[in-house]
Parts: structure tokens; sequence; C-alpha cells
């Protein structure tokens, strides 16, 4: 699987001294990529739109050279169920739900795991314990993992993360990004990471400024 | 899958049984309704005589004090009669031919009576008997005799018992030979009678057609046939428009059967309203259902888009969620469906003590009515779950 960006920019995104709007990027399988930029400069966006949820750009988006504009709901949900995950940055957890059942709707959905990997994982994440409270009852922090969790219970050959450590501890981010990797290496997908700051958690291929 | 039962599960209120109890209510009383109504037509058409789909009335026309000492008043017109076999209601006639001649009638042995009698006759299909002996030919002897089951009746419970005479079985009648004598002023002519059936449609003394024909023209006077009592053959005996034709002619006939009719529409009546009375409720839960339904799905718009995301297909989406709706419905009509059987069965045990015979089982009309009732819930619903889906999707 490609990602192919073709001169991509956002209305109201200044695209300034961007290496990604307005440039030809490939996104490539089993390579990590870090896109750093400051608030305000579409990072979510970015995000959005890889993932098929914002439409209002400019450019093209080709995914194995299909332009995303022309893909149909039903084959973005086959896309979004086995080969791009995601960590949203507001996390999209069921507020009302356990963190068991966040993670269990996802893992059900293409039973790429058995149920017993949700606690594996969770205990390699130290989560384990709260998996099965509510999520309106947990910091952001054990929300975060739970979200990282949920996005490794699927198939994927690219794992969009935006800011999905930012409300961890050192140890904690160190744990996390083990996993990823493991997980990602398993699969020889790609990490497509957005982030307020620089960072060399991953080994990245390639590092752009938004 | 046992998580959407979950997480939809979860998103229920207690206030969701007071819809399910309505749904329960209306769709028992819709049903209820029905098979009564349909117990109640069984009963109705069994109860009357119906031959190959058709009922049979005599029809004279009712005697007053104006019309007595004058026997033409009582015969009908051409022009009534006409009128008569114009009536959508009526599918065929036949006329009554009586004796124009004199008959008397004596019994030997301890039935010893001597009396005069009347004899009458109508074409064969208008029986509702066909005795094996009912034939007769100039060359017989003996004439075969229907008599009305109601003169049997007279006569052992009114006039036997009264007179000390012994009671008769219709079989020891059948075995008992009559002499009849026919005659007129001039001449007359001696047979044996047997009666060979007895029947429920007609109170009268009936010869074969052929008998009373040949007896007409020997001994019967030169007066022209005319015709005092008419035979209909309709389709419903108590049809509004036939009863309203009847009654407007002040022609007389079986008022049983047309009591029976104004009974069968009063009963249907009160059966409709029921039904109309369980549909109302009907709809009105269904209304609520479906404004439950938005609700629902108002509340769990987040969790359905969240699912989307997820990379849940919409089609399996709506496909879990209209299961996990459906399925309590369809439990409480099984549940409905099992109570009337039960109902219909304990009903056909009681009304059984009065010989009032009924099915013991439920109707499969009453049971195809609750399947179509479940499907017209089912598309309902996946109408209405389509919108709102394709509306929470889009956000």
């Amino acid at each position: 699987m490609s990602i192919h960006l073709k001169n991509i920019s956002i209305p109201y995104i200044s695209s300034n001294r961007s290496e990604l709007w307005n440039h030809n990027i490939h996104f490539e399988q089993g390579k990590y990529y870090h896109i750093k930029a400051a608030s305000g400069k579409g990072k979510s966006s970015l995000i959005q739109t890889l993932f098929g949820l914002q439409k209002d750009f400019l450019g093209e988006i080709l995914i194995d050279e299909k332009n995303t504009k022309h893909i149909r709901i039903e084959d973005w949900c086959d896309i979004r169920a086995s080969k791009i995950s995601i960590v949203f940055q507001d996390l999209k957890l069921l507020n009302d739900q356990t963190a068991f059942m966040n993670i269990e709707l996802k893992r059900g959905l293409t039973n790429y795991y058995v149920e017993d990997k949700i606690v594996e994982l969770a205990e390699r994440l130290d989560i384990k314990h709260i998996l099965h409270r509510k999520i309106d009852t947990l910091s952001y922090g054990e929300r975060q993992r739970v979200a990282i969790v949920r996005a490794l219970m699927q198939d994927y050959q690219y794992l969009l993360l935006d800011e999905p450590f930012s409300h961890l501890d050192e140890q904690n981010i160190f744990n996390a990004c083990t996993l990823i990797q493991d997980e990602t290496m398993k699969r020889n997908a790609s990490i497509c990471i957005v982030d307020l700051e620089d960072d060399d958690r991953f080994k990245y291929h390639q590092k752009l400024l938004l | 899958m046992k998580v959407f039962y979950q997480l939809f599960s979860s998103s229920k209120s207690k206030s969701n049984w007071f819809i399910y109890i309505a749904i329960s209510i209306g769709c028992l009383l819709l049903l209820l309704s029905f098979q009564l109504f349909l117990n109640v037509n069984q009963l109705m058409n069994g109860s009357q005589q119906v031959s190959d789909g058709f009922e049979y009335l005599v029809v004279n026309k009712k005697i007053t004090n104006a019309m007595m000492g004058n026997h033409e008043n009582s015969f009908f017109t051409q022009q009534e009669i006409q009128d008569l076999k114009s009536q959508k209601t009526i599918s065929e006639i036949a006329f009554i031919t009586s004796n124009n001649y004199g008959i008397q009638a004596q019994a030997l042995g301890q039935l010893a009576f001597s009396t005069q009698l009347f004899f009458e006759s109508l074409p064969d299909q208008y029986l509702d008997i066909k005795p094996k002996d009912w034939n007769w030919n100039s060359t017989n002897q003996t004439i075969p005799i229907i008599l009305s089951s109601e003169y049997l009746n007279l006569y052992n419970f009114g006039f036997a018992l009264s007179q000390g005479l012994p009671q008769m079985s219709e079989e020891t009648i059948q075995a008992i030979p009559f002499s009849i004598t026919i005659y007129d002023k001039n001449h007359e002519a001696n047979y044996t009678a047997r009666i060979v059936g007895f029947t429920h449609r007609y109170s009268s003394i009936l010869v074969p057609i052929e008998f009373m024909n040949y007896c007409n023209t020997e001994f019967g006077s030169n007066q022209p046939k005319s015709i005092s009592r008419i035979v209909i053959q309709t389709k419903e005996a108590d049809h509004p428009d036939l009863v309203k034709y009847l009654s407007d002619h002040s022609y007389a006939t079986q008022n049983e059967k047309l009591k029976s009719s104004k009974l069968k529409s009063i009963v249907n009546m009160v059966f409709a309203i029921a039904i109309v009375l369980g549909l109302f409720i009907l709809v009105l839960s269904l209304f609520l259902l479906l404004f439950y339904i938005k609700l629902l799905i108002i509340k769990s718009t987040k969790t359905l888009q969240l699912l989307f995301l997820m990379g849940y297909q919409p089609i399996k989406l709506q496909t879990e969620f209209l299961k996990n709706e459906i399925k309590p419905i369809l439990i409480l009509i099984f549940i409905s469906i099992l109570l009337i059987a039960l109902g219909q069965y304990l009903l056909s045990i009681y009304l059984n003590q009065y010989s009032i015979q009924i099915s013991s089982f439920i109707s499969w009309q009453t049971i195809l009515l609750a399947f179509l009732f479940l499907l017209g819930i089912y598309l309902l619903l996946r109408w209405r779950l389509r919108l709102i889906l394709n509306e929470a999707i889009k956000h």
C-alpha cells in the first residue's frame, strides 16, 4: 500500500515554509515519518484528511494510486478496519463505556487478535488494572494508553498518531513507543506521527515541518 | 455480536418496558379480536343450512286480516316474480307446487288415524336431502314422502304426549306404510306412501314433482296454477339488502335465519370495533416505538459515529441495531400467539360443555396476521433507522 500527497493544501491554513503543504510527498509502507508543527498549522487536519474524514482540501491524495475523493464510503470502512489505524488527538473514546469495551469494539471488528491480547497489551502499558473502569473515571494519560492499545487491535499498513504521548511521563512514553514499534514491525507497517516537538523516539526515515 | 448487545442495551432505560407493554397490548388485542371474529364466523356459518355454498329461504306473502277470505291476495303476480328474480342477492328461484286435488291419508295398527292432507313439491336440486327412493313414475303404487322434521317433533312432543300415543323415532316412522287416497269429484285412486326422509329446510310434506304433476293433471281442477310459496337460492340469507327487500314487500320467511343474521352482524360489529381499537392502540404504540428509536439513535449518535470511524460498515451497524430492537418485539408477538392459542383451547373446552363446537387450535390466519404484523414493524424500523443513520454518518 502507498499514500501519495500531491500538492495538497487547506484553504484556511497557512502553508508558508511548510515542507508538506503544496509539495509532493510519498509515504512508503514500512517507513517512519515525523511531522512537526506548531499549534494551528493543521496537524489534526492533515491526520483527518489522510483518514478520509476531512474533504475540504485542494490537490490530491492517492491511496494505491486511487484518488481518495473517489473512494466510496464502504471502501473507507474497509481501509479503516484493516489498512490505516489511528490514535486521535482527542482520543475519541466512549466515555460511558469501560476501557475494555472500547478496545473490544475495535478488536471484535476484524478479530485480528484474540480477546486475551487486550490484557497482554494493556499490561505492557500498565493499564491492565483499569480495563474494567469507565473511561470518564480515568486520567487523560490512562485514556491515551487505552486509545493506543485500541489502535493496535487491528491489522494496519499505516499507523497515524496525533500527539499520542502528550499526557504521558517518560517511562510510559518509552513503554508505548516500544509496544508500537514491536506491533508495527510485525506488520511491516509505517508510522506517521504528528507532534508539537521534534523527537527521536523512533528511527524516522523522514522528518517534515508542517 | 454480543458486544453490540451490551453496548446498545446499556443505553436503554427502564421506560422501554412501557413501550413494549403498549406494543404487547396492541398486538394481543388485534390478534385476539381477529381470532374471535374467525370463531364467530365459523359458528354462524356452521349453524345455517348451507348447501353448495347456497342458502335457501321459503318466501310467502304475510297473511293479514285484509287478505283473509281472498286466496288470490296470497299469490305472487308475474311482476312480483320477475322483481324477485332481478334481485342481485338472489341467485335463483323455484316455485313450490301444491296439490289441486283431495288427499286422504290413513294408517292402521297402533298408529291408527285418518286425516286429510296436503302435498307440496319442488325441484330436486332445492332439497337438503336426497333419499335413494326419491323417484316416482305412473306405474308406481308407492309414493315416497319427505316430511318436515319439525312435524315429527310436533307429533312426538305436542300431540303424542298429550294424547297418550307412542312417540316415534325417525327409523320407526319410515317403516310404517300409509294408505293414501287421491280424489276429485268424479274419481279416486289409492296409493301406499312411505316416508323416506326428513327435511330441516322446509316445513312441508313433500312428494316427487313427477307425482305432483301427474296428479294435478289427472285429478286437479282446471284452475290456473298459482304460486303462493317460492324458494329463493341465495349466497347470503342474512344480506341486509335481501332482508330489507323482503321486509319492504311484506314477504315472510324463516325468521330464525334473519335473526341469526342480525345477531351475526351485531357480533361482527363488536369484533370490528375491537379490531379497530386493537389497531389504534397498535398504531399509537408503534409511534411511541418510532419516537423511542429516534431518541435512542440520537443518544447513540456519538457511539454510531465512532463505530463508523473504527471501520464498521453502515449496513452492519443498521443490522445490529435492528436485531437488538426487533428481538424483544419478536418475543412479545410469540408470547401473544401462545396466549391466544391457550385461550382458544380453553374456550373450545368451555363451549363444548354447551355443545358449541369451535376449533381447539388457533387459526392459521391469526398466525399469518401476527407474521405480517412483525414484518410490518421490521420494515418500518429499517426505514426509520436508515434515514437516521445516514444523517448521523454525514455529520
